[in-house]
């Protein structure tokens, strides 16, 4: 599959203040969204304990331990700890299109719109997203649609153009499109936003990232076994 | 503890049915739990690790997996049945005098066909395809009604443009209430029939109104929405003057009320211009805007949605209008300073949470006559928009069913989870003197909100804070005729300590004057 990039020019680059400042303006209104299905339970005003489906406190136990770990491979470029991360939760959540497999696809798109024509940014983001697509087969037709989509090069339209907002360094249009991405779906929306504004975050100069995973309570813990029913061998992988 | 578990093969439902089918069968007799989930392999894990699953079973994404969990075998059974039944639809509708095809409508021309005497389409998608649905819908030659919200103010104005050229009525978009020839739409109350025709750009301005007028044993001939921008600039009131054209033509209309929310000066002119010329009495209402008196003409000017309903009543009766009703349910001077006489000196604030959002505005309206500043996250005055919506600081007043509350959520006045739990936290605020609320009936609102709301008031009750509970008033905007029961309600807020006034406006007015009684007490 090959992998459209946008220009350098159009990356999105904290370094840039009107870039930073429409970035925090979708942070801020996705850290108030009160969510209580998804993944959005996680946000600061989601609230699990109100959840309709008992795979939301599930999917959010998982996604606690898991995405510390994914930001940490994702920004020490190292694709094979990503996918050992990424790749075990893909069809897991809620939904039609289950809330993991939205995040992946909001993180994917976020990567892409933060890592312009940088070469090792280019490759991690071409790798990964192949082997998520190859992934796919285990989850919903829909999800996996998206997804193959989303690493052909083009992401949901509501993410990109939350996405193309932030690198215009708009915050008015930035505010107007997470609004609107929030009302996709049940909890798509708010999942993928959730995948977008931390991997556009992941490879910044700055502890954007850091903040996020701390809004959203995660595990600080080191990596460890995850239990397998299946006899499958338990995965493990070096804390970094 | 049992379990009963079924595959349904290859089937799409989206996400919001399966919530809401777990949710359902949750609550059946001797049901602990229940989920219908896609069968995915992490999800079969996932339901493993929750305990709801414990056998092996393949993993196959594209069906539905469907777990019951409950201690008798019988309830779990007729759970999981109804729990199929519901998610597998039957293949045909059944034909019923021919007016049905065996095939579900899937466009508005479709289901006009299997419907020809319909005359009404009302929408209720995302915003961004409401428009082409209206637009479609008025080439068909149906009137229409727009629930959706979030339309582009272009294609609201060419809709309604559209409208007027084809003689067809447009109501919305955002147009959440309409009574048409005594037929609920949307949130809406069951009402007498009778003389009084209301046009609204406000929706529980309209419940409000209608309300108030049914309670007092008068009717409504017509109930019309017009969308929560009609009355803007651009707009300029199109469906406000479509509406005084056509209750000034229907027999059945005596007397026309006319309710807006702020609306524009221009927007203001035009109708009012229309209203002198309608030959009819016409009660006015715009929230927020001095329209000013002229006693030469045909039209009666009210502050208030309360005073709005007086005046019609009045008129309906040939009688002046009934003077406000004392707000009694707080009593005098001497029963305010009573009520208040258990707050602490640092309790010195109200406290409005509204599900309706032309009862915050009017709250605020009223509350303001009386208190220095309130913020709101919906300010009459653009300098009082408070900061943290989440936060309140001062006097403030909500509305939980502005867009930031509602994304990924039904509204306040369908689930008050949201809101129970900022009572819950205001409660626990010292500085809170007086909780105000409101509590809308009808169609479409919660079944049974007072229950719910005297729970949370119980619990904010029992919980240690460092002074006293602050008072709680409420209106509850209803009627005996409305499935939740308007009596019923009322009486059970007052059973959990809760001060009912008979309307939105009266509650404000208490509070102010419970605020005011606590600060002249903390002064001596």
């Amino acid at each position: 599959m090959s992998l459209s990039l946008p220009d350098s020019d159009c990356m999105l680059d904290f370094a840039n203040r009107g870039v930073h400042e429409a970035w925090t303006a979708a942070w801020t209104i996705l850290r108030n969204h009160p969510s209580s299905d998804g993944l959005g339970a996680m946000l600061p005003h989601g609230n699990v304990h109100s959840a309709r489906s008992p795979l939301t406190a599930m999917i959010v136990w998982r996604a606690g331990a898991a995405l510390p770990r994914l930001v940490r491979f994702t920004r020490g470029m190292d694709v094979t700890g990503s996918l050992a991360v990424a790749l075990p939760l893909i069809g897991g959540g809620p939904g039609l299109t289950p809330s993991w497999d939205d995040l992946l696809i909001g993180f994917l798109c976020g990567l892409r719109a933060s890592g312009g024509n940088h070469e090792a940014k280019s490759r991690f983001v071409g790798h990964f997203g192949i082997a998520v697509a190859e992934a796919s087969a285990g989850t919903t037709a829909v999800s996996r649609a998206y997804i193959c989509r989303t690493v052909k090069g083009t992401g949901p339209e509501w993410i990109e153009s939350a996405l193309a907002a932030i690198r215009a360094g708009d915050p008015t249009r930035t505010r107007a499109a997470t609004a609107r991405a929030l009302r996709v779906g049940h909890t798509s929306g708010a999942d993928m936003m959730l995948g977008a504004i931390l991997g556009s975050s992941v490879w910044q100069d700055g502890r954007e990232a850091d903040e996020m995973l701390s809004a959203l309570s995660c595990e600080n813990s080191a990596c460890s076994p995850m239990s397998d029913g299946n006899g499958r061998s338990a995965m493990t992988y070096p804390p970094i | 503890m049992m379990r009963a578990t079924k595959v349904i093969p290859n089937l799409y439902r989206d996400s919001v049915a399966l919530m809401d089918l777990s949710e359902r069968i949750s609550k059946f007799p001797g049901i602990t739990r229940a989920t219908a989930v896609t069968a995915t392999q992490v999800n079969i894990d996932l339901l493993r690790d929750a305990a709801l699953l414990t056998e092996q079973m393949p993993a196959r994404p594209n069906d539905i997996l469907i777990i019951v969990e409950g201690a008798d075998e019988s309830e779990i059974s007729a759970a999981m049945q109804n729990a199929e039944s519901s998610l597998v639809e039957a293949s045909a509708m059944p034909a019923t005098g021919g007016a049905m095809s065996a095939i579900v409508p899937s466009s508005l021309q479709m289901a006009l066909e299997d419907m020809p005497s319909a005359n009404l389409a009302l929408i209720s998608t995302p915003g961004e395809y409401a428009a082409a649905e209206a637009d479609k819908a008025l080439r068909l030659g149906l009137n229409v009604m727009v629930f959706s919200a979030n339309v582009a103010i272009e294609d609201e104005i060419d809709l309604k443009q559209m409208a007027r050229e084809r003689g067809l009525l447009l109501m919305g978009p955002d147009c959440g209430t309409a009574i048409l020839n005594g037929i609920p739409l949307g949130f809406a109350n069951v009402l007498r029939r009778g003389p009084v025709g209301v046009v609204a750009s406000a929706g529980t301005g309209l419940q409000q109104v209608t309300c108030l007028i049914d309670r007092a044993g008068i009717g409504i001939s017509q109930g019309l929405g017009c969308g929560g921008h009609d009355l803007s600039d651009d707009v300029g009131g199109s469906s406000m003057l479509q509406g005084l054209e056509m209750l000034a033509a229907d027999a059945s209309t005596e007397i026309i009320v006319l309710i807006a929310k702020h609306p524009s000066g221009k927007a203001v002119q035009r109708v009012l211009d229309a209203a002198r010329n309608v030959g009819k009495p016409v009660v006015v209402n715009f929230l927020g805007v001095d329209t000013g008196r002229d006693a030469n003409s045909n039209i009666r000017v009210a502050d208030t949605l309360e005073g709005a309903a007086r005046l019609a009543i009045g008129l309906s009766q040939g009688v002046r209008a009934p003077a406000v009703e004392a707000d009694k349910c707080a009593g005098d001077t001497a029963d305010l300073a009573r009520h208040t006489a258990g707050l602490s000196a640092r309790q010195k604030y109200v406290r409005g949470l509204f599900s309706g959002g032309t009862f915050c505005y009017e709250a605020q309206l009223l509350l303001a006559k009386s208190l220095r500043q309130v913020w709101s996250n919906v300010p009459v005055d653009p300098t009082n928009a408070i900061s943290d919506v989440w936060k309140s600081k001062e006097h403030t007043v909500i509305d939980m069913g502005d867009d930031i509350f509602t994304r990924g959520r039904p509204h306040p006045m369908i689930d008050q989870r949201l809101r129970l739990q900022r009572l819950a936290q205001e409660a626990r605020d010292p500085e809170t003197a007086v909780i105000l609320f409101d509590v809308v009936l009808g169609y479409g609102a919660h079944p049974n909100p007072a229950k719910e709301i005297s729970d949370a008031i119980a619990a904010a009750r029992g919980e240690p804070t460092g002074g006293q509970s602050p008072i709680f008033v409420a209106s509850v905007c209803g009627t005996e005729s409305d499935p939740q029961n308007l009596q019923l309600q009322e009486s059970m807020l007052r059973a959990a300590g809760v001060l009912v006034a008979p309307s939105n406006a009266a509650a404000a007015r208490i509070a102010a004057g419970l605020v005011m009684a606590q600060s002249r007490q903390a002064e001596h």
